[in-house]
């Protein structure tokens, strides 16, 4: 991890600088650099939280909470998702798509709660039919 | 030929004295052993009520109707070796269970560590307050379908104790009127039927809404902490406790008295039919009194059974349950612990408050099995009228 961590630092920096360099002569390139860069530090990233989560799973015993981590893990990775397609859309001067970004990742993460929410009701009437009986 | 004839008639009273005099001492013999070998009416039913699944830890000969096998039974059951032995068993499964759900708990806590530390870079506010709404309500949602089996094991628990004491009544009316006690038979088995009512009707079907809303109001403090709603539900469980403990010594003062009232009465009774017996009868009248005695002696036997027997079963009906909530609720208090050092403030209020809810459940079980208990006790130290 530390080797590609040294790795994602190099191509960081070099797409930071290359964007630097191209913002004098060739704006639009320039974007499509730090864009392109943030896309496979992106990438990375979430391949790193899959393969740290891992870990932890096999630790405590996947089957009990996997159903639980997977739901948690997909809102992460959506709240990280919107966050770097959000500065993206910043540093490319559009701050209402990003505004629009955030919007839409808020929602997706309300959705992947329902399933939850559903098992919670469910559970809820199955102990109001307790009562009843 | 008048002395001949009434040396006759002397002889033939005499004859008949002798016979009546044998008549009692025989029925008294055949009481005692009637006493040894019969259990009374109704205690094979008694013992069936206890569930099968738990018949297992009862010792052989429980429900034997003979009555030294039974005594036996019951002084081998309330051994502490015996005790401590069926404890160690119920702890061998319910701790691993408390430890499978511990980890549970603790890997979902530290996954929401991780998450919490990486949703710190997550600048919007909203982004991270959904992302927060979600691993909460997936702690919870892997919580609550603990709650709902506790809940149910709880609902069964009462449900089995009321048939057990249902079957208890009628035994225990039956010796307490053996004895002389008929008062006390009346007053005793009303007031126990009472004690049942209450464990029908207020424990069995309170304790599922009280603990139901309790669980809502932590999930709805977890989330929205500004709302305040913590007061409210320690209100309402601080409330439910007391009102049900303070019922309960109510119904067991009442027991207590009324049984020693009418138990003096009983026996304020006895003594003068005894009395009367022994003034009205020639000669065998002062054998009634050892006769009653002998019966009191058994009777006395058969309550300690039956009341220590009793006691022992609802131990046994109380302590899986019991065992089962206790290692949960630490468990919960545990892991609230543990959250809040790996800083998932809001995870640990909920588990914090999960935890005390169990307390709840934890008491009306245990007060439950305690009214009868005493109420058994009381049946036990109750005095024998004829004795």
């Amino acid at each position: 991890m530390s080797g590609e961590l040294l790795k994602l630092c190099g191509v960081a920096v070099l797409c930071a600088m290359v964007g630097l360099l191209l913002a004098k002569w060739q704006r639009e390139y320039s974007a499509l650099v730090r864009v392109g860069g943030t896309i496979l530090v992106g990438i990375a990233l979430l391949g790193g939280l899959r393969e740290g989560l891992d870990a932890i799973l096999g630790l405590v015993g996947a089957e009990a909470v996997e159903p639980y981590a997977d739901v948690m893990l997909r809102a992460l990775g959506i709240a990280l998702l919107t966050r770097l397609c959000g500065e993206i859309c910043r540093e490319c001067g559009a701050g209402s798509v990003a505004v629009g970004v955030e919007l839409a990742g808020k929602i997706s993460i309300l959705v992947l709660c329902i399933p939850l929410i559903r098992e919670i009701l469910e559970l809820a009437n199955e102990i109001l039919r307790m009562q009843e009986t | 030929m008048r002395l001949r004839r009434s040396k006759g008639i002397y002889i033939l009273i005499l004859f008949f004295v002798l016979m009546l005099a044998r008549v009692f001492s025989l029925s008294a013999l055949a009481s005692t052993e009637r006493n040894q070998e019969d259990m009374p009416k109704g205690f094979s039913e008694w013992v069936e009520a206890f569930p099968e699944d738990l018949a297992q830890l009862l010792p052989e000969g429980m429900d034997s109707q003979n009555s030294e096998e039974a005594g036996e039974a019951t002084l081998e059951l309330m051994r502490p070796e015996t005790l401590l032995s069926i404890i160690g068993e119920l702890l061998n499964v319910g701790v691993g269970d408390a430890f499978r759900l511990f980890v549970k708990l603790v890997g979902l806590l530290l996954i929401a560590s991780v998450f919490g530390a990486l949703r710190a870079s997550i600048s919007s506010d909203t982004v991270s307050g959904a992302v927060h709404f979600c691993t909460t309500l997936a702690i919870f949602a892997a919580i609550i379908g603990l709650q709902a089996e506790h809940l149910e094991r709880v609902a069964q628990y009462l449900e089995r104790l009321s048939a057990l004491v249902g079957a208890m009544i009628p035994v225990t009316g039956a010796v307490w009127a053996m004895g002389g006690n008929v008062t006390t038979a009346s007053a005793g088995t009303a007031t126990l039927s009472v004690f049942l009512t209450v464990c029908e009707s207020l424990c069995a079907k309170t304790v599922i809404p009280v603990c139901g809303f309790c669980t809502a109001m932590a999930l709805c403090n977890t989330l929205s902490p500004e709302l305040g709603m913590r007061g409210v539900a320690g209100a309402v469980k601080k409330t439910y406790t007391f009102l049900l403990g303070m019922i309960m010594t109510v119904l067991v003062a009442s027991l207590g008295s009324q049984t020693a009232l009418t138990a003096a009465a009983d026996s304020t009774t006895a003594r003068t039919a005894k009395v009367i017996a022994s003034a009205a009868i020639p000669v065998v009248g002062g054998s009634v009194g050892d006769t009653l005695r002998t019966v009191a002696s058994g009777v006395r036997y058969l309550k300690t059974i039956l009341g220590i027997g009793g006691i022992g079963l609802i131990l046994l009906l109380t302590l899986p349950t019991l065992l089962s909530l206790i290692l949960t609720r630490v468990v919960f208090l545990l892991c609230g612990g543990i959250a809040d050092l790996l800083g998932c403030e809001r995870e640990g209020r909920l588990l914090g408050e999960l935890g005390t809810m169990y307390g709840c459940m934890i008491a009306v079980v245990s007060m439950s099995a305690v009214m009868f208990i005493l109420a058994l006790w009381i049946f036990v130290k109750s005095v024998v009228a004829v004795a």
